[in-house]
């Protein structure tokens, strides 16, 4: 048997939701969920009295846009191009992960390395969006490169900073207790640096992701024939305001599930361990 | 096997930072510490008995001398109870003793039965799945005191273990470490206690070395001859502290 594949199996901690009763669990969703409804009912409410205020094409009512909606979403069209925007979205997103990993370690244990890199990343979080953009689509014309390395260039630096953080986050205290104790390297990564870094770049991933949408919008308005982004200079040179709208709504629908499906349970699983958190 | 500890004329200097000039902590400073023996170092802060307790643990090394075991320092099995449990917090507590005994061969029912021994040993045995978060201080320092033994040390430093914790705890877990100490069922290790407390280091060291001044030399070593196990109200520690006080005090 591997002495190091240990132990730390014998029993995970129950899951303290696991605990809760189904009724109390969903007062609890009402609870969480009231808010955000009200917040579609007053921005529905306030748009349709816009609309039939300004009673302008400009400015089309919520039905027409809800039209728009479910036209471009039963129609199949509306999946395929989000999922197009999602698949580079996430290549440029895993190549800024797989260079910020060793980067935002580098730069948390060597003053040397966060010094060199310390002006890369401001550059990199002063720099507009628009201008990887630009580059990116200049540079590698319409072609899967572009979109995937605006992106990752968009992302990175937040990235970067996200596991800078959390390697600075692991106490002295916690790196004398492993030197005393000999823990082999193998149990310090995945017991100690894993879970650490976790959590940080979880968030680094919520945050970058925003990032990554508003920079891949436009290299596909730029320079691609498929995409949201694409599908929005369409709408936009048609001046079909209810299209513009429906594709902006359709995105962010799915990026709604993605923080629902996805980064959500990963932060709550990730801080599963916090008193606040689990209470 | 527990080991003679030998501090062999060791000088420790910190190098000036800043506004802060170069500081000399210790001085050709000499001590042996007996195989099975816990050894108590007390004295003002500031003295230099951390710097001693890290020199051994390995966690600093000295400007010259040297700490010397019987064995090469890699084959001799060290555990420390922090001042902070220093626990990690996204482990659960079974898993925080038994990270430890990742480094042995043991097979894994034998690291689990272990783990399970000592939890029940500190009295934490339902909270084994626990995360440290949601444990009291007290508790959060048995778990420390547990995953110290989890390795049966050959040397184990304590490192003001019962100081942020309050009085009626630091009691208890007196009385649990002194239980863990005399368990016959484990090999006693060499021991090292820094304390502020001196009733605390009568009641657990065989010996109590009082420090003082800059550089740190030993004022006194005070034997502690009270048989074991003892009692935390028993008058006989209140003489050692009596000595001990004096001695810092002629210091």
């Amino acid at each position: 048997m591997d002495a190091k594949e240990l132990t730390l199996d014998v029993t995970r901690p129950p899951h303290p939701e696991r605990a809760v009763p189904v009724a109390q669990r969903l007062r609890g969703a009402w609870h969480r969920l009231a808010p955000q409804i009200l917040f579609f009912v007053v921005l529905i409410a306030g748009w349709e009295v816009m609309a039939r205020a300004a009673h302008s094409p400009l400015v089309p009512s919520s039905a027409a846009i809800a039209h728009e909606l479910v036209k471009i979403c039963l129609s199949g069209f509306a999946p395929v191009e989000i999922g197009n925007t999602f698949l580079r979205m996430s290549l440029g997103f895993l190549l800024a992960l797989a260079i910020a990993l060793p980067i935002g370690i580098l730069t948390a244990v060597s003053r040397f390395a966060e010094r060199f890199f310390e002006p890369g990343i401001i550059l990199g979080l002063t720099v507009p969006g628009l201008v990887w953009a630009l580059l990116c689509v200049i540079w590698f014309g319409v072609s899967l490169a572009s979109p995937v390395v605006a992106v990752a260039l968009g992302v990175l630096p937040a990235l970067i900073i996200s596991v800078h953080q959390g390697v600075r986050s692991l106490a002295h205290e916690l790196v004398e207790m492993v030197q005393v104790f000999r823990l082999p390297t193998s149990i310090v990564l995945r017991h100690i640096w894993l879970p650490v870094l976790y959590s940080f770049i979880v968030s680094g991933c919520r945050v970058g992701f925003s990032i990554a949408w508003k920079v891949i919008v436009l290299v596909e308005i730029f320079g691609m024939s498929d995409g949201v982004g694409y599908q929005l200079n369409a709408q936009f040179s048609t001046q079909n305001v209810e299209g513009v709208i429906a594709w902006t709504l359709s995105f962010w629908v799915a990026m709604l599930l993605v923080e629902h499906g996805i980064f959500q349970p990963l932060e709550r699983h990730a801080n599963r361990w916090k008193k606040g958190v689990a209470a | 096997m527990s080991s003679n500890i030998r501090i062999e004329s060791i000088e420790k200097r910190y190098p000036a930072r800043g506004a802060d000039p170069e500081k000399l902590v210790l001085k050709a400073f000499d001590f042996r510490i007996r195989s099975g023996e816990l050894v108590a170092l007390v004295g003002p802060s500031g003295c230099g008995k951390s710097t001693v307790l890290n020199l051994i643990a390995g966690l600093d090394k000295p400007t010259r001398g040297a700490v010397a075991f019987d064995r090469p320092v890699d084959a001799i099995n060290l555990s420390v109870v922090f001042q902070q449990p220093r626990l990690l917090d996204w482990l659960s507590v079974q898993e925080n003793v038994g990270i430890v005994l990742t480094r042995s061969n043991a097979a894994l029912a034998q690291q689990q039965a272990t783990v399970r021994s000592l939890l029940d040993k500190v009295e934490l045995p339902e909270h084994a799945n626990a995360y440290p978060q949601f444990l009291s201080g007290g508790q959060r320092q048995r778990v420390s005191i547990a995953r110290a033994f989890a390795t049966t040390p050959d040397v184990l430093l304590l490192d003001e273990p019962f100081s942020a914790l309050d009085e009626l705890t630091a009691r208890r877990l007196r009385l649990l470490l002194q239980s863990l100490w005399l368990d016959e069922s484990r090999q006693r290790p060499t021991g090292v206690l820094v304390t502020h407390n001196m009733l605390e280091a009568a009641f657990l060291a065989d010996r109590i070395v009082v420090m003082g001044g800059t550089p740190a030399e030993i004022r006194d070593v005070i034997q502690v001859d009270i048989e074991r196990p003892r009692h935390p109200d028993d008058p006989a520690l209140f003489e050692v502290h009596r000595r001990v006080m004096e001695a810092l005090q002629s210091s």
